[in-house]
């Protein structure tokens, strides 16, 4: 078990150092600069800037060396701590990013549970209820949870909550707390904001944990194992959560990789619409305003966010089937 | 009372999109104290539906719709079909008096839990043995039942063990219960065939050993004749035949298992001799035909007659009964080649 | 031992029985698909969608760059079929009586039951390109005299049906060509490995790891927020679908491979094997026909997944640019809860992606459990 750890561990290096490297190129694609476009959206607005400036400043950001002594300089900064420097927000990036890291981390890792808890428990009931009308339902709600885009589905909640409610439902804590340093009442606030979102990225990856569950669920209660288990006398519900719930759990535990992979990326999507103080809405500034280096970290933290999440996912799969921990 | 178990016209359906399927159609069986009753047939004849139903495990779109399954239990007669499926007595009979194994070694066991931790688990749930003394009875099982280096092998997963000991590892865990019958479904069918005669061996063994009945379900007619002391034939869901093995492979009466007989090669058959097959395929299970099931491939058939009712099984000597309209009234002497 | 059957008696044997050995695979799989009913609804829906989408010109009403500053935001018109009158043949929508909120200056629009505008069809109105061949005026529906807006207008008056249904043509095509793309590459990539194996098997399942391992939204925001401003509509549609399919590829990738590795152990592959078939004729003959329903299944089912991600990108205004129309590009309208309050149809393009996405669920589940005529 330890040494499948470690090797899990040992293949990580290099999937994030290759991460590191597409993230470079991504933040490198567009044509021209950060100061092309601040320039073009000066040039909108009436102001003119001196073209000698314009060369100084992109010495000065070493926006002209090659393509590897960037991404060296940069690699070598991130893995000393330093993200470089955001040229819209006139800040090192390490001083913005971290706050909305770590929001966005809580709202995918509750989402993660939430999406674990409800899709189990609508998962089980569907399979030991094949074709009741609970298990209709929960296939009917479960296909339009995948339909959805999340944004739609952001909309159409904040639409209903002002419109039934008069709530205002966006952001993750009330006016007074935003600004305010931790403390228990902000604690509270950001759980009574934080369902809205948990739902929003919830839904399609509950929907479709559901339907991995349920067809596990169905497949392995038809295995001579569970014949073979209830011949020993064993109660039907103690029969059901040892053997088929366990072993259904599996593949169930391997889709959640990708399902927290999804939620990071919902996340995002949804953090703009909701305008929460998560990644999102900063990400698409950067990417839009070409402000490379936060926008970079933010790439790059959320693939490592999910690299990691796969990792997890990974382990907690050896821990539960002793079929890969032998291998 | 020498009776074990009495399966008295036993008729369950099966509930599919299809429409119903009448897997087992009034077949009865009765299983001694101390033998061992083999139930042959082709696949989908509802031999291994008729077994389960002993324990009351069928499927979920299976449904006894008639007759008993008497259990003989210490002066007491209990109608085991009668029982819910998922209730407090049928489950006490389980394992502790009527123990099954099944077909495949390789998916009847979980592949996520410990051999040790499936045998415990029956013996915790039926005794109440302790941890450790359910665990040295769990050893000492799979050292009987031939397991080498058992005190090891108990914390090993299925998937670690070959198809033989996981089959003896199935057996070991039937049998730790000491029951009064083991229905065996299929045991040796997916091994080898030196595995099998092994396999074949320890079952006999454990039944003298413990003294019970064991139930062989199979489609080998060489299994029957290496195992069973009575047999049972079935065909599409009723028992056509039942007669002791000697009787029954030296004067075969009903045609069906006549044919049986002829299908299958023996060591003292001549090289010119050719093996027959049985005319014709085993009719769809949703339009079972009327009148005797096997009258579409009889060689004896009678227009008129074999297509009219279907003839029940009727004991024409001591312990030999067959259903077939030709010895109903008289015994007919003309014995198999 | 099993008996052997030689002879099949032709009596009492089930009619259906003898015809499904002889039936071919696409026959089988086309009976069980027939059995599935949400799939052949889904199949039905998309066949409308599909033929919306093309002949949307003739479809829609009006122009979708129709600009009308007496219609900004104008509310859904309902067809109505009864009046003071009783009941009508030709259905008809009323009018709008028009007044300006005195303190917001907003456009308010009530129903005015004095203006009957009745519905015609084939009626000649704006000019369009049908096919972008034939130029012709001739469209299903409209009214001869004031207005119809049966799905409401945008902020600009400009009719959403028919915004709508021109979006349709880009939004369900771009699922399409991702999805051709991604299954070349699938194919590709999943045979290479599933048939080589060892070290090239090896790369590729580790890139295929490592792509799925970036998130997927923040990969195409990254990609396509470096799309040059100065492209044109075309040359967005296609980047935007190479980077919907850079994703998508992997997952028929690793379902073809594992076809190709299961295939390789099957006795008939082995058979054909030994009596000499070349390599080239096993996998065209034999191995590609055998999983190819499987892949069509799978294949349906990742274009939910494109037509998703384009909507989402477009929302987002990294997507297809106004005034290129698609499904997504017509959702940024409505970016804000303040706007849905009060112009709630602006989300009427998503219930088309909605009904789209499911549809093509419905239909490759139906096509994935048809894929397998022998089995069950």
């Amino acid at each position: 078990m330890l040494n499948y750890i470690i090797k899990r561990f040992i293949y990580m290096i290099p999937t994030l150092l290759l991460i590191s490297l597409v993230v470079f190129i991504v933040i490198q694609l567009p044509p021209g600069d950060w100061l092309t476009a601040y320039v073009a959206s000066l040039r909108e607005s009436g102001d003119e800037i001196d073209p000698i400036t314009v060369e100084l400043l992109r010495e000065r950001y070493g926006f002209n060396q090659p393509f590897f002594t960037k991404y060296l300089n940069w690699i070598s900064g991130v893995l000393q701590g330093d993200f470089g420097y955001s040229f819209g927000w006139r800040k090192p990036v390490g001083e913005l990013i971290w706050d909305r890291l770590g929001l966005t981390l809580v709202v995918s890792v509750s989402t993660l549970l939430f999406t674990w808890i409800v899709s189990f428990a609508i998962g089980l009931y569907s399979a030991t209820h094949q074709y009741s009308f609970g298990d209709y339902l929960a296939t009917f709600l479960g296909f339009i949870g995948l339909a959805t885009p999340n944004f739609m589905l952001a909309l159409i909640l904040m639409y209903l909550a002002y419109k039934y409610f008069g709530l205002s439902v966006s952001g993750l804590f009330s006016i007074q707390y935003a600004m305010a340093p931790w403390s228990w009442a902000k604690f509270v606030d950001l759980l009574k904001h934080l369902w809205i979102p948990i739902i929003v990225i919830g839904t399609a990856g509950t929907a479709s944990l559901i339907r991995v569950l349920r067809a596990n669920l169905l497949d392995e209660l038809g295995k001579p194992y569970v014949v073979t288990a209830r011949a020993k006398g064993l109660s039907y519900l103690r029969l059901l959560f040892k053997y088929p719930v366990r072993i259904a759990l599996i593949p169930f535990v391997s889709t959640v990789g990708w399902t927290f992979a999804g939620l990071i990326s919902g996340s995002v999507i949804t953090g703009i619409v909701l305008n929460l103080p998560t990644t999102g809405p900063m990400l698409l500034q950067a990417l839009k305003t070409q402000d490379m280096y936060l926008a970079g970290s933010f790439l790059l933290f959320l693939s490592i966010i999910t690299v990691i999440g796969t990792l997890v996912s990974d382990l907690l799969l050896a821990i539960i089937d002793p079929r890969i921990r032998y291998e | 009372m020498k009776n074990l178990l009495e399966i008295k016209d036993l008729k369950i359906n099966f509930n599919t999109e299809e429409g119903i399927v009448r897997a087992v159609r009034g077949a009865s069986i009765r299983i001694d104290k101390n033998i061992i009753h083999g139930l042959v047939g082709e696949s989908g004849c509802g031999k291994s539906v008729t077994a389960r139903s002993v324990l009351n495990i069928l499927a979920a779109n299976a449904e006894i719709i008639g007759g008993e399954t008497l259990y003989h239990h210490q002066g007491e007669i209990v109608d085991l079909s009668k029982l819910h499926p998922d209730g407090k007595e049928v489950r006490k009979f389980r394992w502790r008096d009527i123990s099954m194994i099944f077909q495949e070694p390789m998916t009847s066991f979980s592949p996520v839990h410990t051999i040790g931790n499936q045998i415990m688990e029956a013996i915790l749930l039926h005794s109440d043995l302790s941890q450790v003394a359910a665990r040295t009875h769990a050893i000492n099982m799979l050292e009987r039942v031939g397991i080498p280096d058992p005190a090891k092998r108990i914390d090993e997963y299925p998937h670690q063990l070959s198809g033989g000991m996981r089959q003896r590892a199935m057996i070991a865990m039937a049998l730790s219960g000491n029951p009064k019958l083991l229905i065996a479904d299929e045991p040796t069918t997916a091994l080898d065939v030196t595995i099998q005669a092994q396999i074949i061996d320890l079952m006999k063994q454990m039944k003298d050993e413990l003294g019970m009945s064991i139930m062989i379900i199979t489609h080998d007619m060489g299994v029957i004749a290496e195992m069973a002391d009575y047999v049972s034939v079935m065909y599409l869901g009723k028992v056509v035949e039942s007669a002791p093995v000697v009787e029954l492979f030296y004067n075969p009466l009903h045609p069906y298992t006549k044919a049986l007989l002829k299908s299958i090669p023996t060591i003292n058959s001549k090289r010119e001799e050719k093996l027959t097959a049985i005319a014709g395929t085993v009719p769809d299970a949703y339009c079972i035909p009327d009148g005797c099931a096997f009258y579409p491939r009889c060689s004896q058939y009678k227009p008129g007659v074999c297509d009219r009712s279907e003839p029940n099984l009727t004991e024409i000597a001591t312990d030999h009964q067959v259903a077939c309209i030709m010895y109903h009234g008289e015994v007919e002497t003309d014995g198999g080649k | 031992m099993e008996t052997n059957p030689e002879i099949v008696f032709p009596e009492k044997q089930n009619p259906l029985e003898s015809e499904i050995y002889l039936a071919s695979q696409w026959e089988l799989i086309w009976r069980r698909f027939k059995r599935h009913k949400l799939a052949i609804a889904g199949l039905v829906i998309l066949i409308i969608i599909y033929t919306m989408a093309i002949f949307c010109g003739f479809f829609s009403p009006y122009s979708p760059y129709l600009y009308n500053a007496d219609y900004i935001n104008a509310p859904p018109q309902t067809l109505q079929f009864f009046d003071q009158d009783g009941f009508h043949f030709r259905p008809f929508v009323y009018g709008y009586e028009v007044s300006r909120d005195p303190e917001t200056f907003r456009m308010e629009y009530q129903i005015d039951h004095s203006k009957k505008y009745p519905v015609y069809f084939l009626v000649r109105g704006d000019r369009y390109k049908l096919l972008g061949i034939w130029e012709t005026d001739l469209h299903l529906f409209g009214v001869k005299e004031g207005h119809i807006f049966l799905l409401g207008a945008d902020p600009m008056g400009r009719d959403l049906l028919s915004r709508v249904l021109y979006g349709a043509r880009i939004s369900t095509s771009i699922g399409f060509i991702g999805v051709f793309l991604s299954f070349v590459l699938g194919i590709g990539f999943g045979g290479i490995s599933g048939l080589y194996g060892g070290a090239i098997d090896n790369l590729i399942q580790r890139m295929i790891e490592f792509i799925k391992s970036i998130p997927s939204i923040p990969l195409w925001m990254g990609l396509a927020a470096a799309l040059p401003q100065d492209w044109t509509v075309i040359q967005v549609y296609f980047a935007i679908t190479i980077i919907l399919s850079l994703k998508g590829w992997t997952g028929l990738a690793r379902e073809v491979r594992s076809k190709f590795m299961s295939l390789r152990e099957e006795d008939f592959i082995l058979s054909a094997r030994l009596i000499g078939a070349s390599k080239t004729r096993i996998i065209t003959q034999h191995m590609i026909p055998s999983f190819l329903s499987h892949i069509i299944a799978q294949v349906t089912l990742a274009i939910p997944g494109m037509i998703l991600g384009e909507t989402s990108l477009s929302f987002l205004g990294l997507g297809i640019r106004p005034p290129a129309i698609s499904w997504g590009s017509l959702l940024q309208a409505a970016q804000n809860v303040r706007t849905v309050a009060l112009t709630p149809w602006l989300l009427l393009p998503g219930v088309f992606v909605i009904i789209t996405v499911l549809a093509f669920n419905f239909l490759g589940d139906g096509l994935r459990d048809a894929a397998d005529p022998y089995g069950k």
